[in-house]
């Protein structure tokens, strides 16, 4: 009962990610969508306009915001109303994705959170950058099998110091730059 | 020429030959902060001293551009550093004066969270007019302004820029109006100052300088306190008859609050010795600046001035924002 | 004519010697890795290298950073194949068939192609420099704010046909873009909207830090997500750029040259702009429009020429202005300055000389660019064998590079963070990351040209119709809005026919 996938894929071999999004899923994102465009418009509405500053009420600094916040809020309806039409009340949500997939997926993400909004900053940067990739190599092979798990985890150890270190020393040295 | 281009820096061969010094230096290499992206004059700046100072004292010195409201990220940053001499910054001169006067709650106080080293560099801004307007000299200007009360529009390079802040000290000093059109630098402006679409503008030298010798836009006055070597015909502001008025922009070299004496007088002592040299002056003189390297009394007594001078304008302007 | 062809050999002779070539090839190659490195922008390098360049004499120097100035460009585009991030905003056009392509195991060729379309779009861009630099030059002082406005407009409109399949969700990505563009102080009384008091919103979101998110953090959850054995196909196809493309698409590569170079000579117009120009732009015109998005040759081609036509294109009005065509080009000026170069219009008079000696550099940088496109295709291609688990943390510890480097804030990771979780969750949901990067990068360009018009006129809308140029780009904007209503109407049936 999904959409059909009415792109016509020219030789790709992912057909399966260029699947369009259930209706359910897009029932759900025009509400917040159309929630996101009403908080625009009201915030805008109540931005000060300095009318006596430019002498024309014009320039407010809410017109514009205002006008994009109308028409997130628009469009939104319009997505609501062809996925209510597609079925989006009726239809459960059809395509899940895989367990395994949801866990991967938590992974990257948590691990990129902790690494880029938690560690960086600080801990010296080599340090976190080292051991965000370490983490990252070990948590992904490890669902390859014990064979060969310590070379592994040895392997990815190194690409973390040398990632940590190359980082450091090419931007720091070569680029002049700042790290965190 | 053919000087082996090395991206490493200089700082490992510095690091070598590394001198002993008098007053102590701190060892870690010294952080020159600027508040701007890489490119401006703050960030050349910044850059040429970190070669002098280098050279000079063969110690690494590095640049860091910590961008973010309109300076402001870096003065907070710098003024919780350790005053040991390992940080110094670039503070322009709308950090230290007119910003404070903007922003409430700026998070920074210019003269109390900062010890004074010197100016650096300064700049005079040039009043130039779309050729369009028929005026040749500021008494023609402010005539011409004042029989077209409602006409005019000038440009500058933002809200609270010397520039922005310059035209509204001369047009409550004139006792004319002219609308204010900020652009997102100065050469933004140009444009529409060409075109005519602005009618006049108190801009950077540097950045207008070649429209005006190509004959797109007409000098008018320049608002330093002399005239400049590159169009000696230009009158100042003030030989044109409007009292106590200049514009301009400076940069200067501050470190953390607090610093011992004898750091401080090392410290500007190397900084004015480093800005004197002659590369120094080609290269900023380029960007349309030129090197001041005064005293550390000076640089306290412009803020104060320029604090005071900016708070006027700004309070009868009605500015003073969120 | 025989004047300036003497004087141009004459450019050639005074830039070549000196270990030219060395400092070409050291120099070009330290712009590719700064533009394939996401988040380190050709302006980036272009002011790095300036402090460098000091202790060079000017010719050298100038050489150096037109060199770093192409190579960058140019680099961009290698991450924006190979791993769908572009390096810098120029490439993010590039993602659009580049990625397809490399993903359908034709990487050697998508990089063939990005080769010779730069290369050519340098090529035609600097042959107009060298041409028609002056009259270009004047033109380009025509545009202003009023003008502005309806060039960011003319570009919001035809972003829509850049939606690829649901024009709908296109069109509410873009505005999402145009929205975020807005967060931060507006022009005319420095009020920051939607910052509620927080010092690094009222700066407002970075394009750049919003681009290495949408792209680069996205795409690595999304690597991530599959099945662990998804070896993107390996097989090393043709490195050689094929002739075949160029005359093939001869007409895309000269329409992206031609609005490249213009979009460049524009000030405040620089090679994103152009990309994505030229881009539509062959979306439209093309006989195989519904390939663009999955891997189409001719888009990759507008988009690349588009992109590198544009560098020599903001090269002219620097030279004949002294007013920068893009970013780069205006620490290219700053760096002329600092080297007792003085740009602008005296420069005809005073040393029309000059003006040759960067087209000879402009060559120089891009035969190197061709020296390396040819020369890098088969390591680059390596990067495809590294297992993901291996290389896609490498990946996201460079985004985070990236989005710091510049402004050295903690809040530009956050907010690449951010954009890469929420700009994840739209790719899900299968709405278009390429009209929500548009929009951030025209929404600064409208919402700041609009009010400043308005300031201007005295909140008189007039001189937005009434201007000629003005006249001229609103009737355009009008025409293509006009062109794709019935195109979106007819979409709409389709799909709900097939529904």
């Amino acid at each position: 009962m999904t959409a059909p996938a009415n792109e016509v894929e020219v030789d790709s071999p992912f057909d399966g990610e260029k699947a369009p999004a259930s209706p359910r899923a897009d029932l759900v994102t025009a509400a917040v969508l159309f929630a996101l465009g009403v908080a625009i418009i009201a915030q805008a509405w109540q931005m000060p306009r300095f009318v006596e500053q430019s002498g024309t009420g014009l320039t407010a600094p809410g017109i514009v915001p205002g006008f994009y916040g109308a028409m997130i809020a628009l469009l939104a309806g319009l997505l609501g109303l062809r996925a209510v039409r597609r079925g989006g009340w009726t239809v459960r949500a059809a395509r899940r994705p895989a367990n395994g997939d949801g866990r991967q997926l938590l992974t990257a993400a948590v691990l990129g959170v902790v690494y880029a909004g938690v560690l960086v900053g600080r801990v010296p940067f080599w340090m976190a950058s080292a051991l965000f990739v370490f983490a990252f190599t070990t948590a992904f092979e490890w669902v390859q099998g014990p064979e060969r798990r310590a070379r592994r985890i040895v392997e990815a150890v190194l690409i973390g110091l040398g990632t940590g270190l190359a980082v450091t020393l090419v931007f720091e040295k070569l680029f002049l730059l700042r790290l965190p | 020429m053919h000087r082996r281009p090395l991206l490493i820096a200089a700082a490992a061969i510095a690091a070598a030959s590394r001198a002993a010094a008098q007053e102590a230096w701190p060892t870690r290499p010294t952080t020159i902060v600027v508040p701007y992206v890489p490119g401006g004059p703050s960030d050349i700046l910044a850059r040429t001293l970190a070669q002098q100072l280098q050279a000079r004292l063969g110690q690494p010195f590095v640049v860091e551009n910590r961008t973010g409201a309109n300076g402001a990220v870096a003065a907070q940053y710098v003024a919780r550093q350790p005053p040991d001499g390992a940080t110094l910054f670039v503070a322009a001169s709308g950090i230290l004066t007119i910003n404070p006067l903007l922003i409430q709650r700026i998070g920074y106080d210019a003269l109390r969270d900062f010890t004074p080293i010197t100016i650096a560099i300064s700049a005079s801004n040039l009043l130039v007019v779309n050729p369009s307007v028929p005026a040749n000299t500021l008494p023609e200007l402010i005539a011409w302004l004042r029989a077209n009360p409602d006409r005019a529009s000038y440009g500058s390079s933002g809200i609270g820029s010397s520039e922005h802040l310059g035209m509204e000290l001369f047009t409550q000093r004139t006792g004319t109006r002219a609308t204010h059109v900020p652009y997102q630098g100065g050469g933004a402006a140009v444009t529409d100052l060409v075109g005519g679409t602005l009618q006049m503008a108190l801009l950077n030298m540097a950045t207008v300088l070649p429209q005006v010798q190509a004959g797109r836009l007409r000098a008018i006055a320049i608002g330093g306190r002399a005239r400049h070597p590159l169009l000696p015909e230009v009158p100042t502001v003030m030989e044109s008859g409007v009292a106590d008025f200049t514009s301009g922009s400076w940069h200067s070299i501050v470190a953390p609050r607090g610093m011992a004496e004898p750091l401080a007088a090392r410290i500007h002592g190397e900084v004015t010795a480093a800005l004197q040299a002659p590369e120094v002056a080609q290269r900023l003189g380029a960007t349309g600046f030129a090197v001041e390297a005064g005293s550390r009394a000076e640089l306290t007594a412009t803020i104060e001035a320029e604090t005071m001078r900016w708070r006027d304008v700004v309070s009868r302007a009605g500015l003073a924002a969120g | 004519m025989t004047d300036a062809f003497n004087m141009l050999l004459g450019g050639f002779a005074h830039v070549l010697g000196g270990g030219a070539v060395w400092h070409a090839l050291w120099a070009v190659l330290i712009g590719i890795v700064i533009g394939a490195l996401p988040g380190l922008t050709a302006t980036m390098g272009v002011a790095l290298l300036t402090t460098l360049t000091f202790g060079m004499g000017p010719n050298v120097a100038m050489l150096v950073l037109v060199c770093v100035y192409v190579g960058a460009i140019y680099g961009g585009s290698r991450s924006a194949i190979l791993l769908n991030i572009p390096g810098t905003p120029a490439s993010a056009a590039s993602t659009l068939d580049g990625f397809p392509l490399a993903r359908q195991g034709l990487a050697g060729r998508a990089m063939g192609i990005s080769t010779s379309g730069s290369w050519l779009g340098t090529l035609f861009g600097t042959l107009i420099l060298a041409l028609f630099a002056p009259s270009f030059g004047e033109f380009a002082l025509k545009f202003g704010s009023y003008e502005m406005f309806w060039v960011a407009m003319f570009g919001i409109i035809i972003a829509g046909s850049l939606s690829g399949g649901d024009p709908l969700k296109g069109y509410i990505a873009g505005f999402i873009g145009l929205f975020v563009a807005t967060i931060g102080q507006e022009t005319n009384h420095a009020y920051a909207r939607f910052a509620y008091g927080n010092g690094d919103l009222a700066g407002g979101l970075g394009l750049l830090p919003v681009l290495v998110g949408v792209f680069g953090v996205a795409e690595v959850l999304s690597a991530m997500r599959g099945p662990a054995v998804r070896a993107v196909s390996s097989k090393i196809d043709s490195v050689i750029p094929r002739i075949r493309d160029i005359t093939q698409y001869w007409r895309t590569i000269l329409r992206s040259g031609a609005l490249g170079t213009f979009i460049g000579a524009m000030p405040g117009l620089g090679e994103d702009i152009a990309a994505w120009t030229s881009y539509a732009a062959a979306k439209r015109a093309s006989a195989e429009r519904e390939k663009f998005g999955k891997g189409s040759i001719e888009g990759l081609m507008a988009a690349e020429t588009g992109e590198s036509a544009c560098v020599p294109g903001a090269i002219i009005p620097v030279l004949t202005l002294a007013v920068p065509g893009s970013a780069p080009a205006a620490v290219l000026m700053a760096a002329m300055m600092i080297h007792g170069l003085n740009p602008g219009p005296m420069l005809a008079i005073t040393s029309p000389e000059f003006i040759y000696q960067i087209v000879a550099m402009l060559v120089i940088a891009d035969m190197v660019k061709l020296f390396y496109g040819l020369v890098l295709v088969k390591p680059l291609l390596w990067i495809l064998l590294i297992p993901r688990a291996r290389l896609m943390p490498v990946v996201f510890v460079l985004c985070t590079v990236g989005a710091f480097a510049i402004t050295s804030r903690l809040f530009d990771i956050w907010v690449m963070l951010g954009a890469g979780l929420v700009g994840f969750v739209l790719r899900e949901l299968r709405f278009p990351m390429a009209p929500l990067v548009l929009g951030i990068v025209l929404g600064d360009l409208l919402d700041k040209n609009l009010l400043r018009g308005l300031v201007l006129s005295g909140g008189d809308l007039t001189p937005f119709f009434t201007r000629p140029i003005s006249m001229g780009l609103c009737a355009l904007t009008l025409l293509a809005a006009a062109w794709s209503i019935p195109g979106v109407a007819g979409l709409f049936r389709r799909r709900r026919a097939t529904a």
